[in-house]
């Protein structure tokens, strides 16, 4: 049972502001699918539209085919996880899990035997008899997880289920997520603002801008092969490099990851302004003579001012526009995005 | 409940060390205390003494309270001999109108809540300053001297045919019991947090069942409370009641009204009108348990 997801050519706005623009894109059955954006991009208004709980402006959402545009949320049989999770505080953890059941006029004795079961799945058989207000943040997160399974639905919508944890139960929920995920062979979508939980659990991450798809991709592609500037810079722990360029007679920014110039001998020239150790090497931000600001990784750590050279192996060229356009010595690759190092070592 | 969830991701709260106590715990009174605790007393004897007069009146003797030309201020003896009286005289007006008063009471508080939860559910998804200017107009009725209004509604219940009948009282008591219980109740939904119904909703709820399955259980106290409010309106209100009644039966404040001026005995009428106050306290006292809303502090995080 599980499910395709299509938008096609969905727009939807609040006011002025454009969340969704003509949007379309697939989630495969099977697939993880992580929405990525910053905060503030209106991810969660497309869980919601899926969801039935947020009109859709214009445009057809279908899940197998069939057009759920404008069916009640109740009719689409899609489950979604609430960034606060909502549990019912009225109810114990056990009806809590119950209540789609319910809903959905199960018998009782059919009803019991599958709590159960994904109580057990995701351990919190133990605390079935709690009130939601007695149970950690952990647990409420897999008590409204258990919520969202027992039903069986064709499409799982996760709108940010793990900022609410801490640092260290986040790390092991991300990877309970995944298993369950495999497990249940599910389409997920998945919305977060958290790249390294787009990194860890996304198939494929759409990263929204201003109510569009800026790219689809697997995440490494965004990473080694973004195709705008915009991308470049929001994905990775420091924004890409860029110097002014010119190539193929058109005039643009020259964008590179700190790990693709080497620091040394080179055509490049900057000067040291932050040099700081990680790890057995060193993060420098350097200032280039016309004054931009690059990042670059080095073996060793370098004073303040010092003037370095490096040389760029890989590159991706930007036009003026932002977007990015394919080298005439990339050509090899141009047929696939998301180069490899290898392919990387051939670009050099 | 015995251990609240002592899990890795919860910090668990530990008492900081307590301060060695002192040998022997002394409370000191300061004076502005004792002026406190005597202003706090002066008033509600202020307060509380006309209700003790009542209590005198209704279980102290005639000769000491009505026929005394001095009434004495403690009771020298006590009797129910005035309440008595008030029940067994033939034909007493008391206890159909206590009837009639009971069954006025629960309509006006079943409707207010039958009516309340649609009215402030629907309010409640407008936006918060539309929802408070229809909410204010609602109102008006509440603004206007009641009199100005059971007039005309008189005259459209002798037209209906439904006039001196209980429901025509319910109804008109009504129009004072609404407002506030859509008010409370407005104020209920608004402070839910919107996900818990659309959870139901992607849950596979209707949205009947949504609102009454996830979001009801959740506003009770302010059900309840809302409840008691009509219920003690309607108990309280004399005003439609005295031109709306039967002659024939006569809601209990009403009776206790034409009673203490002139229909009946006065003692009487005092004496059910202490009465009166029980059925108010019971219902406060069966009801104010769910008034808590101890359930309702966590269950969404965020």
């Amino acid at each position: 049972m599980t499910a395709k997801l299509e938008f096609d050519r969905v727009s939807k706005s609040f006011g002025k502001r454009l969340v969704a623009d003509d949007v379309s894109f697939e989630v495969n059955p099977g697939e993880f699918f992580v929405i990525l954006g910053p905060s503030g991009e209106g991810k969660s208004t497309f869980l919601r539209m899926v969801a039935g709980i947020e009109t859709v402006d214009s445009g057809t959402i279908r899940i197998d085919g069939r057009d759920i545009t404008h069916l009640p949320p109740n009719k689409r049989n899609v489950s979604m996880v609430f960034q606060n999770y909502a549990l019912y505080p009225n109810m114990n953890v056990y009806r809590n899990i119950a209540f789609p059941l319910k809903m959905q006029y199960f018998p009782p004795e059919e009803i019991e035997p599958k709590v159960r079961d994904v109580a057990r799945i995701l351990g919190i058989t133990e605390i079935l008899d709690r009130r939601v207000s007695q149970i950690s943040g952990g647990q409420q997160q897999r008590v409204a997880l258990a919520r969202a399974i027992v039903r069986n639905p064709s499409l799982f919508l996760l709108d940010e289920p793990l900022s609410n944890l801490d640092a260290r139960v986040r790390f092991t929920a991300r990877a309970e997520l995944k298993k369950i995920q495999r497990d249940l062979g599910q389409t997920f979508l998945f919305v977060t603002h958290d790249q390294k939980e787009a990194e860890a659990l996304s198939d494929r991450t759409g990263v929204i801008h201003q109510g569009r798809f800026e790219q689809i991709s697997r995440f490494s592609e965004l990473y080694d092969s973004p195709q705008t500037r915009w991308i470049g810079d929001f994905v990775g722990d420091v924004p890409m490099n860029y110097i002014a360029g010119r190539e193929d007679g058109v005039d643009g920014e020259v964008g590179f990851r700190p790990e693709w110039a080497e620091v040394g001998e080179g055509p490049q020239s900057a000067t040291v302004e932050v040099s700081e150790r990680v790890g057995d090497s060193a993060l420098l931000l350097c200032s280039t003579p016309e004054g931009r600001k690059v990042y670059l990784h080095s073996l060793r750590s370098y004073a303040i001012g010092t003037e370095v050279h490096f040389a760029i192996h890989r590159r991706i060229f930007f036009d003026s526009n932002g977007a990015r356009r394919r080298l005439p010595d990339e050509v090899g690759s141009a047929g696939l995005p998301g180069d490899s190092p290898a392919r990387a070592d051939a670009a050099r | 409940m015995t251990d609240p969830a002592p899990s890795s991701d919860r910090p668990s709260v530990r008492t900081p060390p307590r301060a060695p106590a002192p040998s022997r715990p002394v409370r000191k009174w300061q004076w502005s205390q004792v002026g406190l605790y005597a202003a706090v007393v002066a008033i509600s004897a202020f307060l509380l003494f006309p209700i003790y007069v009542i209590f005198l009146l209704a279980f102290v003797p005639q000769k000491y309270t009505f026929f005394a030309a001095r009434p004495a201020l403690l009771p020298p003896s006590l009797t129910l001999a005035n309440l008595q009286a008030g029940l067994s005289t033939a034909g007493s007006p008391f206890l159909p109108s206590l009837y009639l008063s009971l069954e006025l009471a629960f309509m006006v508080g079943a409707i207010a809540i039958l009516i309340g939860i649609p009215t402030a559910y629907g309010l409640s998804r407008l936006s918060a300053r539309l929802a408070y200017g229809l909410t204010t107009v609602m109102f008006v009725v509440n603004m206007l001297p009641s009199i100005t209004i059971a007039i005309p509604i008189s005259v459209q219940f002798i037209k209906a045919g439904l006039y001196g009948s209980p429901i025509s009282i319910a109804l008109t008591q009504e129009l004072l019991a609404l407002p506030i219980t859509v008010f409370l109740l407005v104020g209920a939904f608004q402070g839910l947090p919107k996900d818990l119904e659309n959870q139901a909703r992607v849950d596979g709820a209707s949205r009947i069942r949504a609102i009454f399955g996830s979001l009801v259980p959740l506003i009770r106290p302010a059900l309840v409370a809302s409840f008691l409010l009509a219920w003690m309106l309607s108990w309280d209100e004399s005003t439609f009641a005295l031109i709306l009644y039967n002659p024939s039966n006569p809601p209990l404040a009403v009776e206790i009204f034409l009673s203490a001026t002139g229909r009946g005995s006065v003692i009487e009428a005092v004496a059910f009108s202490f009465v009166a106050t029980v059925p108010v306290i019971i219902l406060v006292v069966i009801l104010q348990k769910y008034l808590k809303g101890e359930d309702l502090a966590v269950g969404v995080r965020g």
